[in-house]
């Protein structure tokens, strides 16, 4: 039994879209959390 | 060396000596005590903690073992590292909780178990910290030193010392906040880096499905789903990764930083989530390489060389830049865990009434030192594979014992660093018989054989001796420095 090509080929397309919007979300808990350290400085 | 070999040398001098420069200045700005350089001031919040997890993960464990296993093993291979990676940080959380709990002023495992275990076991968690330390510096040099001689011709030694002395100097100088902060910056840069290439590879090709027929027409054996090579590294290197990442100072150092263990959770969880794809992504490339029918002359860079011969110059520019970051991310971080290592265990532990700004300093020495001897050994280029799965093997021999001293008060001093030793006396020429004998069915029965040896004697001690140990010890007895 082979695993196939659409599994494959769903996991690599999933997986480079997925880092995307991981990417995305990373970008944002940085401004979130920044925002929240500057408004504590203040 | 070549005129690509030159671009990407001063690319990687560039972007190292950049980040390096930003980790020392903001990690010298934030340390104001001892406690500033070996936890951080115990005040790490999410965006920097889920940085750091990230930037740690994304050296040659990311880069390129995925993509070596993957190239060498096959399809269920490259799940498996996906999913020891991602499995490896979620098992933290639970146990990273009971560190805080029960140690909440620690700063390096050793530490712990000096005081939980007594001095037999201070010396093995000793070594098999250090090898492991070391083994990550020196691997993810060698990477870095191997993309960069067999994509541009560079020696091995000037590029070994361009991205390791940038890398010596931040964790010395900047501390575990120098190399956080340096985390923030190489875990922004890192990912879209590697979107990069391997976006280039699956559009250029017209999607995964040609590597796909490619890897089908040229080695079908590994889009096997079968009990086969493939399926038992698969569950040999979740075994590894989890019980190595337990015992990893870096990774005891980032929860002693994090303001709370709420901070540790989110971070974790995130970073567990974001690193599933970036190992798929990352692995993709080797897969890529057989379907693609690159030439390998080293199959730790097959990665580096997919990239090479497939995508234009900028793009694999910029990848070289993804290797410099991830060398010295991981490879700061190891040198930042060894610095507390080498301070508190080693020197503390020969003269306990040290002062806390020679304390720093002794650090920074620890750092230097091992650094240059890191530097030294790397450019033998051993494979990268053999030596992280090499200090995987040192850390299922040691786990159970270690961690099980959090849990269960009974577990005996001696018998966990009895229990250890034979772990790893049972496991390790199993080891080193599949991996040089080239009987490749061994190497699961070693981790396996580590892990339950070392498990069996340290839970069977502990029913003999009628002996428990008080927590509270722990809390009173690790204090700030």
């Amino acid at each position: 039994m082979v695993y196939p090509e659409a599994f494959f080929s769903g996991l690599i397309w999933v997986c480079l879209f997925g880092l995307v919007l991981v990417y995305g979300f990373q970008i944002w808990v940085f401004c979130s959390d920044w925002r929240r350290q500057r408004k504590g400085a203040e | 060396m070549s005129s690509f070999g030159v671009l990407i040398l001063v690319l990687g001098i560039v972007v190292g000596a950049g980040v390096a420069i930003i980790g020392a200045y903001i990690g010298r700005r934030k340390t104001k005590t001892s406690e500033h350089f070996f936890t951080g001031g115990r005040n790490v919040t999410v965006s920097l903690m889920t940085a750091t997890f990230i930037a740690y993960a994304v050296g040659t464990g990311l880069i390129f073992s995925p993509a070596e296993a993957a190239f060498t093993t096959g399809l269920t291979a490259m799940l498996g590292y996906a999913l020891a990676i991602s499995i490896a940080y979620l098992v933290f959380i639970p146990i990273s909780r009971k560190i805080r709990e029960r140690i909440p002023q620690g700063h390096t495992i050793a530490e712990y178990t000096a005081v939980r275990y007594g001095r037999p076991m201070q010396v093995v968690t000793l070594g098999v910290t250090t090898i492991y330390m070391f083994i990550l510096l020196v691997s993810n040099l060698i990477g870095a030193a191997l993309v960069f001689k067999y994509m541009g011709g560079v020696p091995m030694i000037v590029s070994v010392l361009a991205i390791g002395l940038p890398t010596i100097y931040f964790a010395a100088f900047g501390g575990v906040n120098g190399a956080i902060a340096a985390n923030g910056v190489q875990s922004l840069l890192i990912t879209p880096l590697l979107l990069l290439p391997a976006g280039f590879i699956v559009f250029g090709q017209g999607g995964p499905g040609a590597v796909y027929q490619g890897v089908a027409d040229k080695a079908p054996e590994f889009l096997n789903l079968a009990w086969d090579g493939s399926f038992q590294f698969a569950i040999l290197i979740i075994l590894a990764v989890c019980a190595a990442e337990l015992l990893n100072q870096t990774l005891w150092q980032r929860i002693y930083a994090a303001r709370s263990h709420r901070v540790i959770r989110k971070s974790l969880l995130a970073s567990s989530v974001m690193v599933f794809p970036m190992t798929i992504v990352a692995a993709f490339l080797g897969f890529a390489a057989i379907g693609l029918g690159t030439e390998v002359p080293h199959t730790s860079i097959v990665a580096g060389m997919v990239i090479f011969e497939n995508t234009p110059t900028w793009v694999a520019a910029a990848f070289s830049v993804v290797v410099v970051l991830a060398a010295s991310s991981t490879g700061g971080d190891a040198l930042s865990g060894f610095s507390s290592i080498f301070s508190l265990d080693v020197v503390k532990g020969l003269k306990p009434d040290l002062d806390p700004k020679k304390a720093v300093m002794a650090g920074r020495i620890g750092v230097v030192l091992f650094g240059i001897l890191g530097i030294a050994v790397a450019y033998q280029a051993p494979s990268i594979l053999f030596l992280l799965l090499l200090s995987d093997l040192l850390s299922c021999a040691t786990v159970v014992p270690i961690i099980g001293g959090l849990y269960f008060k009974r577990i005996n001093g001696l018998g966990a660093a009895v229990a250890s030793v034979i772990g790893i006396a049972a496991g390790l020429p199993m080891f080193l018989y599949g991996w040089f004998g080239g009987a490749s069915s061994w190497n699961l029965p070693s981790f396996v054989t580590a892990l339950v040896v070392s498990a069996a004697i340290t839970f069977g001690w502990s029913a003999v001796a009628n002996r428990t140990f008080d927590f509270e010890r722990l809390k009173t007895e690790i204090n700030d420095i």
